[in-house]
């Protein structure tokens, strides 16, 4: 367990000092997937780093499972950072070294029991799928493939916590979610604990569990995914779920309603049901439906016509649909 | 076209240039990582926690390693006549030259090390640092990264040395250079001169392409 007590940080320069972040509380349970969103800016990467003192809180707790972080010697913080692995947007491999001699050097560094390392390096690239591309060097791998490497030589040890930072930000589409369905895979083999820092809320989606938005170095929501993406609380979130949802902007001048169902109620005829039983009519701009690891959720905007509008939409929320009217 | 005379002199002048430059090679690769390394530890705040006394520290080794480097050679190998009459025994001879070429070129070498080192991308460090790396490994990770542009700093450095050697000729240090500058200035002997010259030339290159090959090679980046 990961936990963030009050935590404050503060990057001193020349002109004027930057809060980074601001009375951060936070936990983070074993074996969860968590996100955290927000855009750039926000204070998600200086979060992550705090995890494994790469960055000194100004103020506040922070502990490991119930170890303090803040007065431990190097060694101890060293020995510490062999359970918080760590992935990277750039990847950072040693660039003058083979993903072979990557990974080595992690589990070298980690000390794990050298007569295992051949045995267990073999395993983590079979795993990622790079096992024909052993002796070659970064530089000769796609992006994907350096995650990769980054992927394998992080879990190598067996880690208890998986920290990502922006982990697929640098790479296409169809190979974020390649990384986001091996991450999917470890962590079900595993059950290591990820911290999953992102801007994208569409990656995030499937992969996490729960996702934290931060904005201006604060937590402005904490709600686990699904039902983040049907009842979001701030207008940031909904910004940056209005991202992946794509809502056409021609709606600007009409008045109409969004629609937000979920999972169990996808497949009954709400809609159909309503208009046959109210005075209404329904003219549909747009709909979108998102899933969310096994749950589907449909977003949709319609305009209504007709002399029953009000009994319309209060069957609908008795349907428990979310509607939202836009003026 | 050379009697045996001319060429025994030249053979022992290729010589003397090869002895000089490898002692002095040796001693600035030594001694300019060292310094160099100095120079990056304590001013990395990874390697080294920057107390007050680390930066102070940091300070002196900079500006004296600076001083010395801005001395022109020439005046450096006079100013070092009784350092080098007291260490060496003599002011004639290839041994002479000794001194003066390595107090020139080290201070060049660590500066060359210091900026190799810190070139090392941040965060190829930070990663090794995420992982736990002693400094023992943070210290690998660095050198394995840095180890191409150290290549070329240390050929580029030799390179610098061979022309250093040619103004340590004027004092009689001896070797090729030395050579055409006497046949040269009192132009009795032309064919020799350019013989010299063109050996350095040659040496120079043989340096720089075999630099720049080992670089090329140790560069997966």
């Amino acid at each position: 367990m990961i936990e963030f007590i009050n935590v404050y940080k503060t990057f001193e320069a020349k002109q004027e000092s930057f809060h980074a972040l601001n009375n951060i509380n936070l936990t983070i349970n074993d074996r969860e997937i968590l996100g955290v969103v927000g855009y750039s800016g926000a204070g998600k990467s200086t979060l992550v780093r705090l995890i494994n003192k790469l960055i000194e809180p100004t103020q506040g707790q922070i502990s490991i499972d119930g170890i303090s972080i803040h007065d431990l010697k190097q060694e101890d913080l060293n020995r510490m950072r062999y359970d918080l692995s760590m992935i990277f947007q750039h990847f950072n491999l040693v660039g003058n070294l083979t993903v072979y001699e990557n990974i080595k050097l992690a589990l070298s560094i980690k000390k794990y029991p050298k007569k295992d390392v051949e045995k267990r390096i073999d395993e983590v690239l079979s795993l990622v799928g790079l096992s024909d591309k052993k002796h070659r060097y970064p530089k000769a791998l796609s992006g994907g493939e350096k995650q990769r490497v980054g992927i394998a030589r992080a879990i190598a040890n067996h880690p208890k916590y998986l920290l990502c930072d922006e982990a697929t930000s640098a790479l296409d589409q169809k190979t974020a979610y390649e990384i986001i369905s091996l991450l999917k895979d470890i962590h079900e083999k595993t059950d290591v604990t990820i911290v999953f820092i992102s801007h994208q809320i569409e990656i995030v989606k499937d992969l996490c569990d729960r996702v934290v938005v931060m904005e201006k170095g604060k937590i402005i929501e904490d709600q686990p995914t699904k039902s983040l993406f049907i009842d979001p609380k701030e207008e940031t979130t909904k910004k940056l779920i209005k991202q992946v949802i794509d809502e056409p902007t021609h709606l600007k001048d009409k008045h109409y309603y969004e629609f937000i169902y979920a999972h169990n109620n996808v497949d009954d005829k709400i809609l159909s049901t309503m208009v046959k039983t109210f005075d209404v009519d329904v003219n549909i701009v747009y709909a979108k439906t998102l899933s969310i690891q096994n749950d589907l959720i449909g977003y949709l905007y319609i305009e209504l016509f007709g002399s029953q509008i009000d009994d319309a939409l209060s069957y609908l929320k008795s349907k428990e649909i979310k509607v939202r009217r836009y003026v | 076209m050379f009697n045996p005379h001319e060429i025994k002199q030249y053979v022992d002048a290729l010589y003397e240039t090869i002895y000089i430059v490898g002692i002095t090679g040796i001693f600035v690769l030594v001694f300019g990582l060292m310094i160099g390394f100095l120079l990056y530890i304590t001013q990395n705040p990874y390697m080294i926690k920057q107390t007050k006394s680390i930066k102070v520290f940091h300070r002196i080794i900079a500006s004296i390693n600076d001083v010395a480097r801005s001395i022109p050679f020439i005046i450096l190998l006079i100013m070092l006549i009784p350092v080098t009459r007291f260490l060496v025994g003599t002011m004639l001879g290839p041994k002479a030259a000794l001194p003066a070429l390595i107090i020139s070129a080290t201070p060049f070498f660590a500066r060359v090390v210091h900026m190799a080192l810190f070139e090392v991308s941040n965060d190829t460090i930070e990663a090794a640092r995420s992982m736990g790396a002693s400094f023992k490994h943070l210290v690998y990770v660095i050198f394995k990264e840095a180890l191409p542009s150290l290549v070329s700093g240390y050929t580029l450095t030799l390179v610098t040395l061979i022309g250093f050697m040619s103004a340590a000729a004027v004092i009689g240090a001896g070797g090729l250079a030395f050579l055409a500058y006497e046949y040269g200035k009192f132009g009795n002997n032309y064919a020799l001169m350019y013989l010299s010259i063109f050996t350095i030339l040659a040496l120079v290159f043989i340096i720089q392409i075999l630099g720049d090959k080992i670089s090329r090679k140790l560069d997966h980046k």
